[in-house]
């Protein structure tokens, strides 16, 4: 059972619509797959890696978390497609690979003068050093039936953008003109634990990366969750009823693999004290199981600290206070609140109501990106329950 | 009793001093015949090695506790179960990483140490001189690259060892945190709040990376804390490990360890084995409260309970007072080495902190120690970081409070040096658990009350009943000083009278009394536990000494639900 790490082998569960939507969009599209964390998107991408060859792909899952230069990221990419590794893959490929590369057509490769319409000259200079290196790869990688997994960009981009915000703009337009590139046969997949779109939008960026399919990764369906549940406790030689499967389902609120599996591991420990101390003849999880361990979980300040830790480094003070505001009217809903009620318990925060509706557009991607909230259906509430209740116990006043 | 007053003299210990407070320097057979505990978290480890499949990549854990608890004793056992274990030894081998990893500042010496835990344990697996030759020339030559690649090459070394090989590295990291905070740059560390630009966090993300999808590797550490925040770190660990919290340990558990060390250590040069073990199990019955006492005063800490070993193997049945300080004795090596080993405004704090003996907000903290409150801040996360400070709920506000983690040390500091005022409700705290878990006495004294009721004093209640709080405070005074001073007889009627109070519904009455009394720091597991049981608001326990809480919550076990009326 997973609570943080990858899923993959047999702790990977589901996702089969999510698998064959990809496929079909990766054959004429690159992705970027977003969604709130803990979703298992890292997860995802490790199962489209061990499938890929079936599908006539040779992948590789490059993760990018702890890099912080263009050079590094194209020398990460070079390491995980070594040319010996692709020759021999293509060589001895199977039916999948043989049958894609006689559908590819030949490339005559260019590479581009301009950027992707973004303006921006491309120049090899003593500050963009990487350029030459990329432009090798580019030319050796684009014509392959390749799909490169990038993990963590937006880790990545944050550290670029901090300590050399001046590389970030080109490094972006290289890779979205690598993309656009005329009869380009390899694919990128982008995702990452923290929100893309909104990173990109604070530092005026986004158009350099509006060129791939947004796939938008949702939480688990009921019975998805329901399935997952009832093996992992098989697994772990525990069986519980429909009913006390529901109630965990209905504690968590947004079926997130992450959430389910940490009140699942919880409640098992709590009712194996529980077996232990009543001599309970059978392993049986019982809603007080899954009650009690929701308690625990609550207390566990750790947990839940680095959510707000997240406000205070990513916001400026106003807007920190803002975006603390707009979820303790949210948490002290229960339910969650309409966008007009949000407004009007904002008011003492902006009085004035254009910049208010406009501070909270802005917050609200922000949050939504990160994870805290969800606000596509008709109100706007916390994603997680636990996040949720735990804000209402320390910060909602 | 005064603080310069020390306990008996003491026989000399069936274990030595240097192997007391060492899990390390303990052998296979001594590690395997005392560790009776946490036999649940050892088979749960095991279980997780077994079920991580070849090519997929582990759930990574944190063992999490304070001090003594047994952190670095789980780790060693588990390596030792790995070796013993034919199946799991095929699979992993495993790596002790020792806690003192002071060398330690980037990732590439990280690598490099495990590189040498390697092939050290390759050498005492007798590896062929080949093996071990290839590795330690690889290793060298390590240190004749760029700083810049040493890193990478250190890991593609032990990946290239793992694929050749076939098993799986198992690194046991104790002092996680100190390590993660020595990678992420001691600077990043002081920051109040984490900013995007903090220096260290490149190497906490790559080390991440790997540990996220690498298959060789299963990392198994050991923490004072589940990563908190105020440290830069926690953002590239956040929610990634399974935390394992150790609880301490109940009294049965305390009991199964000393009946353990008597088996594998003896209890003199003539009593060894079983007999040893017959032996301790007879100390144990005679006086079945003592161990109950002790475990309030030592929190259920193991590392206390293995210095209660030399207690019980004296044979000598003492008394609780003087239990204590034969138990702070032998405690006061560790504990002056810890107060002496921190810098002066940490350790102003720390005996700040003890002398409170409670939880106490930051702001209060600098107002009685002068030290600025933007100074407190990161000395405390740096205490916090060191496992002798924990953070508290504090009554009536959602500010954290702190408070120190390990009560015997808190205990030992007031008993050396707080005024005469605070040691005397320490010593009064201490006679009140001797007393509670007199529990031989009370069938006696229950008998003889039953049996006659001239025996019976005038009843407070009585008093209260008539709303005469002039002369209940009279009745409790004199029942109260004599229980403090170590009457069984009048500690026996106060728990009646509580009992009693609380029943008619005069708990508060008698509670706040008692809380106005010159013995109210004797009566204060009385008064807590009557507030909370006439009114189930549990957070009037906030802000009370941790044993007053214990004895208080035994207290609130013999107080009977009132029942409510009818609606």
């Amino acid at each position: 059972m997973k609570v943080g790490g990858k899923a993959d082998g047999d702790a990977f569960f589901n996702r089969t619509r999510e698998r064959t939507a990809l496929w079909r969009i990766l054959e004429n599209d690159h992705i970027t797959i977003s969604g709130p964390r803990r979703l298992g998107k890292t997860s995802l991408l490790q199962k489209l890696a061990d499938e890929a060859e079936d599908k006539g792909w040779i992948a590789a899952l490059v993760d990018v978390e702890g890099l912080g230069t263009p050079k590094a990221f194209f020398e990460a990419l070079d390491r995980h497609f070594p040319d010996v590794t692709l020759s021999a893959t293509l060589q001895r490929g199977g039916e999948a690979i043989r049958r894609r590369l006689t559908g590819l057509q030949k490339v005559s490769f260019q590479l581009p003068g301009g950027l992707g319409g973004a303006g921006l000259e491309f120049q090899d200079t003593k500050e963009q050093s990487w350029i030459q290196d990329a432009r090798t790869l580019q030319h050796r990688l684009a014509p392959q039936p390749l799909l490169i997994l990038v993990d963590e960009l937006s880790v990545f981009l944050e550290t670029l953008l901090t300590q050399a915000p001046a590389e970030a703009p080109g490094f972006l337009a290289f890779l979205r003109a690598w993309r656009q590139q005329s009869d380009v046969n390899c694919r990128f997949v982008f995702c990452g634990s923290i929100g893309l779109n909104a990173l990109l939008e604070r530092h005026r960026l986004g158009t350099l990366f509006n060129d791939c399919y947004d796939f938008r990764l949702d939480p688990f369906l009921p019975a998805d969750a329901t399935a997952m549940l009832t093996e992992l406790l098989r697994r772990e030689r525990w069986t519980a009823d429909p009913a006390c499967l529901a109630h965990l389902c209905h504690r968590i609120g947004w079926l997130s693999p992450f959430y389910l599996n940490l009140l699942l591991m919880d409640a098992m420990t709590v009712a194996e004290e529980r077996v232990s101390e009543t001599r309970a003849p059978e392993r049986i999880l019982i809603p007080s199981d899954i009650d009690d361990a929701y308690d625990r979980l609550l207390l566990t300040r750790s947990r839940f600290i680095h959510w707000v830790d997240r406000l205070k480094r990513d916001l400026d003070v106003p807007s920190c206070d803002f975006a603390m505001a707009t979820l303790n009217a949210i948490a002290k809903s229960g339910d969650g609140l309409t966008k007009r009620t949000l407004l009007a318990r904002l008011q003492k925060r902006e009085s004035d109501p254009d910049r208010r509706a406009e501070r909270l557009e802005t917050i609200l991607l922000k949050l939504e990106e990160d994870g805290y909230i969800d606000s596509q259906g008709e109100k706007i509430q916390f994603l997680s329950f636990l996040l949720r209740d735990y804000w209402k116990k320390n910060h909602a006043r | 009793m005064h603080g310069d007053r020390r306990g008996p003299a003491k026989p000399e210990s069936p274990v030595p001093a240097t192997l007391k407070y060492n899990p390390h320097r303990w052998g296979a057979a001594e590690l395997r015949g005392i560790f009776v505990v946490r036999l649940k978290e050892l088979d749960l480890l095991s279980r997780r090695l077994r079920e991580t499949g070849p090519g997929t990549t582990p759930q990574h854990v944190l063992i999490v506790g304070p001090r003594g608890m047994g952190k670095s004793t789980l780790l060693l056992r588990l390596a030792l179960a790995v070796d013993d274990d034919a199946e799991l030894s095929r699979h992993w081998l495993p790596l002790t990483l020792p806690e003192e990893q002071y060398t330690v500042s980037t990732l590439a010496e990280f690598w490099t140490n495990v590189l040498d835990s390697l092939a050290d344990k390759l050498e005492t697996q007798g590896a062929s001189a080949a093996t071990l030759a290839t590795l330690d020339d690889g290793i060298r030559r390590l240190g004749g690259l760029p700083i810049a690649e040493r890193e990478d090459a250190a890991l593609t070394l032990l990946t290239g060892w793992i694929r050749q090989d076939g098993r799986r590295l198992l690194l046991l990291v104790d002092s996680n945190d100190l390590l993660f905070s020595a990678l992420g740059g001691s600077g990043a560390s002081e920051t109040k709040t984490p900013t995007r630009s903090d220096p260290g966090s490149g190497p906490l993300w790559r080390l991440r990376r790997t540990l996220t999808h690498e298959t060789g590797l299963f990392w198994i550490g050991a923490s004072y804390q589940a990563l908190e925040a105020q440290n830069s770190y926690h953002h590239a660990f956040q929610d990634f490990f399974e935390y394992r919290e150790l609880p301490p340990l109940t009294v049965a558990d305390m009991e199964r360890t000393l009946l353990a060390l008597a088996r594998t250590f003896g209890l003199g040069p003539d009593l060894a084995g079983d007999r040893a073990e017959a032996e301790m199990a007879a100390i144990l019955k005679i006086r079945p409260g003592r161990l109950k006492a002790l475990r309030t005063l030592t929190g259920g800490n193991p590392r206390t309970t293995m210095a209660l070993f030399d207690l019980f193997a004296t044979r000598r049945q003492q008394d609780l007072q003087t239990d204590l300080l034969a138990l702070l004795d032998t405690m006061t090596p560790l504990y002056k080495a810890r107060m002496e080993s921190l810098a002066e405004q940490p350790r102003k704090l720390l005996a700040h902190l003890m002398e409170h003996w409670a939880p106490m907000g930051s702001g209060d903290l600098a107002a009685v120690s002068g030290i600025p409150t933007n100074t407190i801040s990161p000395q405390l996360r740096r205490l916090i970081e060191d496992g002798l400070v924990e953070k508290a709920a504090l009554p009536g506000t959602k500010r954290t409070g702190y408070q120190v983690s390990e009560r015997l040390f808190n205990i030992w500091y007031l008993m050396r040096f707080a005024s005469r005022r605070l040691r005397q409700r320490l010593v009064w705290l201490v006679e009140f658990m001797r007393l509670w878990f007199s529990t031989d006495e009370w069938s006696e004294l229950a008998v003889a009350h039953d049996d006659d009721d001239e025996l019976k004093p005038l009843a407070i209640q009585a008093h209260l009943n008539r709303e005469d709080r002039e002369l209940a405070r009279h009745a409790l005074a004199g029942l109260a000083a004599r229980a403090a001073a170590g009457e069984a007889e009048a500690f026996f009627q106060l728990r009646s009278q509580c009992r009693e109070c609380h029943r008619l519904g005069l708990g508060h009455d008698l509670a706040a009394i008692m809380e106005n009394s010159a013995y109210a720091g004797f009566l204060l597991p009385f008064a807590l536990a009557l507030h909370v049981a006439a009114t189930g608001d549990r957070s009037l326990m906030l802000g009370v000494p941790a044993e007053a809480l214990d004895l208080a919550e035994e207290v609130l076990k013999v107080l009977e639900p009132i029942p409510q009326p009818a609606s």
